[in-house]
């Protein structure tokens, strides 16, 4: 998976391309550490993501904690239908900030 | 054979029965007495007659030269003694009050009173009084009768003289003597050789001769009469006797219930409460004892009773049979139920997914252990062997017969033999011997190319098996019949071939289906068979709905075993194979699942990779396996969507048992497949898991 990500005032945005399956999510938490994260609001851009399983939910999950431990809030854009479809099915739709 | 004996409850009976007849007596008895009254009168009679002798010695003895008793008497008598006959009736009737006063010296208080000049006759007065005093107690008056002879004039006089009560009217009669009285009485001299009832007379006549006023008379004769009735007591002594007899008549009666019940009734209680608790033991299920009664006696009831307690123990012991005899049964009908079960375990398993085939097969015995069987095996890495077949008869020796013949198809051909026709003749011949019960089979034997779905066969008089082509209605493929295994050796069996297609099914199956009856005997038939076929449908719905069909048609009993086999030839699009894999193969696999669905529909080609990564992840995590792990996946492009079938050899599980979670309880890392089964669940259109042949295969419809 392609990970790319720009910080700009108190905002990191992380852009993925591909899949967010087992390996895209490891690829996911080993790029962007807690490090990374701290003390930013973070945005996932899914725009170029095809699919997301189940690693890659549990990687929102850590993500959408740690954030929300510091008083820090996480979004994620551009859904596509399959991914969305996902969402749904699962809850996370109601736990996650979905654009 | 039972002694007989004098009847014991016979003899009670009579003895008993004696008893009753003792009371009936006493109650004649007490009645009677009542009856007879004068009989009790006459008894005091006698005593009368015995204080008459008394009365009459002291009187007569008192009549002597000495007293003056009868002055008064004679001189009224003398009065009237010669104008007597012409006196009236009234007048001819003696008053002799004074008479009396001077008999009893001041009496009419009802007791004898004598002068005491009289003292020297003291015994005889105090016998008098004893008497008289009895004889008072139930009469009211006696009265004496006075006889005397006037010899002079011949006539008899009677004075009659009460001793109480009318004591003051006495009277008496005169009457002319009778010529027996004045013929006895002429005689100056009684001899004593006189006979004469009147011994009294006789003794006393002489000397009861008296002179007075120089008359001669003859006192000769002295009664008491009684009169009177019954007073008082008499009546009350009657009444308490008549209570007594009652008394002991009741007496009786109770003591002849007593002893009747005590050794008749019961004791017939005593025996019939064994037979009734016994009878209870038996419904209420408890553990059964003969149940003992106290019963001592030796009559025709102990003996009832010793044959009731002779029953009990046969029906404790036949009991005990029965219940081994269940137990024997009990014991046969598990042995049956073992007996199935190696059977069904010795057939191959009822699912089987070899690349782009899907085999689905069932067999019922109509009793607990069939006939019918089905059988498919791997010839090597391009073919599948399979087999349906049906054994004459039914039930365990069908059964045995059974396993032989598969045993027999299946050894030859995984030998070199690789014909079907050939492998028929081997496995005939191998049947035929030791084969002396005479059992055959029919049997369809195919081998089919995995790659080119080219079916051979080989048939042995089993019913050809048809074949749906996709969209049509199901068809008898094309067999000859040839001839049955096990019955002759040496038998050949044509050769034949059908090239199936992609989305063909064949279905086989034995004749236990099409020769289902119903109420009316008749047959569900192949036409019926091949409506409930249809345009076909996945194996597996194809044969439930084949059973349900079956079973709802002959609306219970099985008359003979049904067994089918339905087998879909699928397209295999893709086919890929990991061993030992790593989370890379997911990758791979998704690329490649991508790739070919991906012109298609995107969609399709991301849920099948979503899918893919985590069943995948799944099976790499967390399945165990005894050597190395494999996964296989299938894909089939089909009308109702795409298949994708992931195989893996990991130990048996279905993670279709997991329960839904959702975010909330995915948290922890260490549940399986939690979320990620929720997941392929939503993105799948249908999801079925199998274990077979020791592999784990999810059939995923996207």
């Amino acid at each position: 998976m392609e990970i790319t990500s720009n910080k700009v005032e108190g905002t990191l945005t992380i852009f993925l391309e591909g899949r967010m399956d087992t390996v895209g999510a490891q690829e996911l938490t080993d790029k962007i550490t807690l490090e990374e994260r701290k003390g930013f609001d973070l945005v996932l851009d899914f725009a170029k993501l095809q699919y997301i399983s189940s690693a890659g939910l549990r990687a929102l999950i850590v993500f959408k904690k740690d954030a929300e431990a510091e008083g820090k809030t996480l979004k994620i854009t551009h859904v596509n239908p399959v991914v969305t479809e996902i969402f749904q099915a699962t809850g996370f739709n109601r736990f996650l900030n979905i654009e | 054979m039972a002694k007989i004996r004098r009847s014991q409850i016979l003899t009670k009976i009579i003895a008993l029965t004696g008893g009753l007849t003792l009371f009936v007596t006493a109650i004649t008895l007490t009645i009677s007495s009542i009856v007879s009254y004068n009989k009790l009168k006459q008894s005091y009679v006698n005593d009368c007659g015995d204080a008459n002798h008394l009365m009459s010695g002291f009187f007569l003895d008192s009549v002597g030269p000495d007293t003056n008793i009868f002055d008064t008497l004679f001189a009224q008598y003398e009065g009237m003694a010669d104008r007597y006959d012409t006196l009236s009736e009234e007048d001819k009737v003696i008053y002799i009050k004074d008479f009396n006063r001077s008999l009893y010296g001041g009496g009419g208080n009802g007791t004898l009173g004598f002068s005491q000049d009289m003292g020297r006759r003291a015994n005889i007065y105090n016998d008098l009084l004893t008497k008289a005093s009895t004889i008072n107690a139930y009469y009211d008056t006696m009265l004496m009768d006075i006889s005397i002879y006037d010899v002079a004039r011949k006539k008899d006089i009677s004075f009659f003289v009460p001793t109480q009560g009318i004591a003051d009217n006495p009277s008496g009669y005169i009457t002319n003597a009778s010529e027996e009285a004045n013929a006895f009485f002429a005689q100056s001299e009684l001899t004593e050789t006189v006979s004469s009832n009147n011994d009294f007379i006789r003794s006393y006549a002489k000397s009861l001769t008296r002179e007075v006023n120089g008359k001669t008379y003859i006192f000769y004769s002295t009664n008491v009469i009684l009169l009177g009735t019954l007073n008082k007591n008499t009546t009350e002594q009657v009444a308490s006797e008549l209570l007594a007899c009652l008394g002991v008549s009741l007496i009786l009666v109770t003591a002849y219930a007593f002893l009747a019940k005590a050794f008749i009734v019961n004791n017939v209680k005593k025996a019939s409460r064994s037979a009734q608790d016994f009878v209870a033991m038996m419904n209420n299920n408890l553990p059964l004892k003969e149940v003992e009664a106290n019963i001592r006696t030796h009559d025709e009831i102990s003996d009832l009773y010793r044959d009731i307690i002779i029953m009990e123990k046969q029906i404790i012991t036949y009991v005990d049979h029965i219940k081994k005899d269940a137990a024997i049964q009990q014991r046969m009908e598990a042995e049956l139920q073992v007996a199935s079960k190696i059977q069904l375990e010795s057939l191959p398993e009822g699912s089987f997914f070899t690349h782009g085939i899907e085999l689905r097969a069932s067999m019922k015995p109509a009793k607990t252990v069939g006939g019918d069987f089905y059988d498919y095996f791997p010839i090597d890495n391009q073919h599948l062997g399979i087999v349906i077949a049906d054994v004459s008869g039914k039930g365990i020796p069908a059964a045995l017969f059974m396993m032989k013949a598969k045993e027999a198809v299946k050894s030859v051909a995984l030998t070199s033999i690789k014909t079907p026709g050939q492998i028929l003749y081997e496995a005939n011949n191998r049947l035929c011997q030791n084969n002396k019960e005479n059992y055959f089979v029919t049997l369809f034997f195919g081998i089919i190319d995995l790659k080119t779905y080219l079916l051979r066969y080989a048939n042995a008089a089993h019913l050809a098996p048809l074949r749906l082509e996709k969209g049509k209605d199901a068809k008898p493929i094309e067999v000859s019949p040839n001839f049955v295994l096990g019955a002759v050796e040496n038998m050949t069996f044509e050769e034949q071939e059908i090239q199936l297609g992609k989305d063909d099914i064949l279905f086989l199956y034995t004749d236990g289906v099409n020769e289902s009856i119903d109420e009316k005997e008749e047959e569900f038939g192949q036409q019926r068979l091949i409506q409930a076929l249809g345009k076909g449908a996945s194996p597996l719905e194809l044969i439930d709905h084949v059973t349900a069909e079956v079973a709802a048609f002959a609306k219970g009993e099985a008359f003979d075993d049904m067994t089918m086999m339905a087998i879909k030839f699928n397209q295999e699009d893709l086919h890929l194979y990991y061993e030992n894999p790593t989370f890379e193969n997911i990758s791979d696999a998704s690329d490649k699942v991508g790739e070919l669905l991906e012109k298609d529909d995107i969609a399709i080609a991301s849920k099948a990779g979503v899918i893919l990564d985590e069943v995948m992840n799944n099976i790499i995590s967390y399945a165990k396996t005894k050597g190395k792990k494999y996964i296989e996946i299938s894909l089939f492009r089909e009308e109702e969507g795409i298949t994708l079938r992931i195989k893996d050899n990991g130990k048996r599980f279905n993670p279709l048992e997991t329960k839904k979670r959702l975010v909330q309880d995915s948290l922890e890392e260490g549940l399986v497949g939690g979320l990620g089964i929720s997941v392929v669940r939503s993105l799948a259109k249908k999801v079925d898991y199998t274990y077979s042949n020791q592999e784990n295969i999810l059939n995923i419809t996207l």
